[in-house]
């Protein structure tokens, strides 16, 4: 990143370029992070007219900040330089850090919550989930500019896909996603240099700085400060962007704080801010969607980083209902050298021939809707300890997973299939592959890969068994409020990013409507 | 004199690994560092001598034909100390302290008792692999922020991409100025 001095869009300022030391702010709403759901609380309050503030711990980059360098835009655009794991590591968590959230680099695919998970939720006690859903669905859908996916943006790792599923007559299809001025460059994961994604920042962040809402970047908040069960304000410390290291303290006094972290961030800012728990619920319950990669090698050239990287999937296996014996989302999946590299098995002059495939290999990865949750535990600075570990039921779901991606591989004509099992196994055919089960997995075996942590503060009408409201009032703490991912009371088996930008618009609209 | 305070340590490779997770990788780092005599892992800037470690470590497992990028000619060690810099300073630490323990693990693993540095290419080679196929879920979780650093560092580097077909210039998707930069890079220019 340039060292040069940069101006910001109006009413956004970096917390390090400013002169006062600890730096003290006002505001009647501050909302702790600019993701999907932080930027869409930060959109609606301000084109109400509310006096909003969004304080956001990543920087702010333009498409031409977008350098396209591997090993440069992950350590600026992710969670912890791009190393978040689970404490045993065997699941690596990507996550965003920035202006936008991980709406920044995400493949913009775009769903609505399953009628199966919406049923499942009002059960638990969530409320408004009926027609008025729906609307907002439409509603920021309409804003986002979600669309089908047209067929000249399906690439050729897509297209394998597509065609292995059609071929054994498998669900699934191709998607919608949120993107305009899309050149299909192939670089979604790390940061898009044409600003071609309808994402947070363009759609919701630019537009609320325009109609008032201020912004402060490059501060982290670690405490929600509360006095007699009210919330007051939060508190924190500027970070350097260029060495990450803490700067001037900072203090914003606000009746009303929105957590909008993600759902690792939110409640580790909750604990952290020893708000108050009396069930101990604050950062349970958390969902994954773990996934493994499975590669298939073609005769012809993929060269799957071209293009648009997501587009199709599969949902053959994605049953939804409580007990499902088949559990697993296929999407197809590319990334660029650095990242293929590692998810390569081995190392040496093995691996390297196995790169030498690299344009023609296509890649399904396997996600697991998991029904077992982890936690999440606050850690030092951004850190934050995520305890999750799969067990046999749902590393059966991932041996399902591999086994079906390498069906469909092979069904579109794939040579060659590699599962990145520990030993590795290369297979020519599916007999190979067809008796993997969960007894020959474990940890690191397959490595996994998670994108969509979600739950931790969830909703739902009783204080006893829910953390917030069913519109993300926290049920102890006055002027608490939630807006992220954390919100969902189960993982919901897809893309997350729409029913999370729903939930911080019905939010919004609640704390506006009660008088904030 | 590693060799004699390591036994002290710990008769079985779990014994050692389990004292390893209960002082913290961090103090072990720094212990190993003072027994060495070398500078303590630091955030921010890896240390020649443990830049030694990672770039022993690069050779084997990057270790690939003919007509692919030389490791050592292409600034994959660079490359690779820049992506950890953007880390947490604490993980900064750790992964740096990893590297120490590296250096003296073959003590304690094999296959010879030397430093890591010190073995022979097909040495070190069978000591990664002892890493990667461990029964030690530390150890296996070690090696892959091990090899997610050394990949990133190489397989970044333009000189490394002509050998898979792989171009960001030639790319019609991108954009000026990313363009015009990534076509130096691949012409190896230096443009950062
Ligand atoms: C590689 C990748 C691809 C993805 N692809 C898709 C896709 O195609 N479709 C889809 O639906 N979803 C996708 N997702 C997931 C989706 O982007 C996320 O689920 C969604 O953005 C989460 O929204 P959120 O509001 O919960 O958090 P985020 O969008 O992650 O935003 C949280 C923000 O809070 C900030 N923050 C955290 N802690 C603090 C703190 N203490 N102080 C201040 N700020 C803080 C972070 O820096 C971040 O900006 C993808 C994710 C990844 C990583
Ligand atoms: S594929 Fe489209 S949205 Fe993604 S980075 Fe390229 S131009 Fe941007």
């Amino acid at each position: 990143m340039s060292t040069e001095p940069r101006s910001y869009p109006e009413g956004m300022t970096a917390a390090s370029s400013r002169a006062e030391v600890p730096i003290r702010m006002k505001a009647d709403v501050v909302v702790v992070g600019l993701g999907a759901g932080g930027g869409m609380v930060l959109h609606d309050l301000a084109l109400a007219g509310v006096d909003v503030l969004g304080v956001e711990m990543g920087g702010h980059f333009t498409p031409e900040e977008m350098t396209l360098q591997e090993e440069k835009m992950l350590p600026s655009l992710f969670c912890e330089g791009a190393s978040r794991a689970t404490v045993d590591m065997a699941i690596k968590v990507m996550q965003g850090k920035g202006v936008g959230g991980s709406t920044i680099h995400n493949t913009n695919l775009c769903k609505r919550l399953p009628q199966a998970i919406v049923t499942k939720w009002a059960r638990a006690g969530v409320e408004g989930l009926g027609p008025e859903l729906e609307r907002d669905f439409e509603a920021v859908e309409k804003l986002l500019n979600v669309h089908r996916i047209p067929d000249d943006r399906v690439n050729a790792n897509n297209e394998v896909l597509l065609r292995g599923i059609e071929s054994l007559g498998y669900e699934g299809g191709r998607l919608a996603y949120n993107r305009k001025l899309c050149k299909a460059s192939g670089f979604c994961e790390l940061g898009c240099p044409n600003d071609g994604k309808e994402n947070a920042t363009r759609r919701l962040i630019l537009p609320a700085l325009k109609n008032g809402a201020r912004v402060l970047i490059e501060a982290r908040v670690d405490r929600v400060l509360h006095e007699a069960n009210e919330v007051v304000g939060v508190a924190g410390r500027a970070v350097d962007p260029e060495t990450g290291a803490d700067g001037a303290p900072f203090e914003i006094r606000a009746p009303r704080v929105v957590l909008s972290a993600s759902a690792t961030g939110s409640a580790a800012v909750a604990i952290k801010s020893g708000v108050p728990d009396p069930y101990a619920l604050i950062g349970e319950r958390l969902h994954l969607h773990p996934g493994a990669f499975v590669m298939g090698v073609f005769d012809e050239p993929i060269e799957g980083w071209l293009g648009v990287p997501q587009s199709a999937e599969c949902t053959e296996f994605l049953d939804y209902s409580e007990g499902a014996s088949q559990r697993v989302w296929l999407v197809s999946g590319f990334t660029h050298p650095g990242a293929a590299a590692g998810l390569m098995p081995g190392f040496g002059p093995a691996h390297g021939a196995m790169m030498g495939l690299f344009p023609h290999v296509a890649a399904i990865i396997a996600m697991v809707h998991d029904h077992q949750s982890g936690r999440v535990r606050p850690g030092e600075g951004e850190r934050v300890h995520i305890h999750y570990q799969l067990d046999a039921d749902e590393l059966a779901q991932v041996a399902l997973g591999l086994r079906e991606a390498a069906r469909i591989l092979f069904a579109a004509g794939a040579r060659q299939v590699i599962l990145p099992t520990s030993p590795p196994r290369i297979a020519e055919d599916m007999s190979e592959v067809a008796e993997i089960s969960a007894g020959d997995l474990g940890p690191f075996n397959p490595p996994m890969v998670a994108v969509h942590p979600m739950s931790t503060m969830w909703m739902g009408s009783d204080p006893k068994t829910s953390v917030v409201d069913s519109f993300g009032a926290h049920h102890h703490l006055k002027g608490l409020v939630v807006a992220d991912g954390s919100l969902f009371p189960s993982s919901i088996g897809g893309p997350p990013q729409i029913p999370i930008y729903t939930m911080g618009r019905r939010v919004a609209r609640a704390m506006v409507e009660r008088g904030l | 004199m590693i060799g004699i305070w390591l036994k002290r340590w710990g008769r079985s490779p779990e014994e050692i690994s389990q004292k390893v997770q209960a002082l913290g990788l961090i103090r072990t780092g720094q212990l190993i560092s003072r027994l060495l005599g070398k500078s303590p892992p630091q955030a921010r800037e890896v240390a020649p001598w443990l830049q030694n470690i990672l770039e022993a470590a690069m050779e084997v497992m990057c270790a690939y034909d003919e007509g692919m990028a030389d490791v050592a000619e292409c600034g994959a060690l660079e490359a690779a100390c820049g992506f950890t810099t953007g880390m947490p300073h604490s993980t900064q630490e750790e992964f740096q302290s990893l590297l120490a323990v590296l250096e003296v693990a073959p003590y304690v693993f094999g296959p010879r008792r030397k430093r890591f540095t010190e073995l022979s290419s097909r040495d070190r080679e069978v000591h990664l692999q002892g890493w990667e196929r461990s029964m030690l879920a530390p150890r296996r979780g070690a090696f892959g922020a091990l090899k997610s650093v050394v990949m990133m560092g190489y397989w970044t580097r333009p000189e490394a991409f002509s050998s898979i077909g792989y171009s960001v210039a030639s790319n019609p998707g991108v954009p000026e100025p990313q363009q015009s930069q990534w076509k130096a890079r691949e012409e190896g220019h230096n443009v950062d």
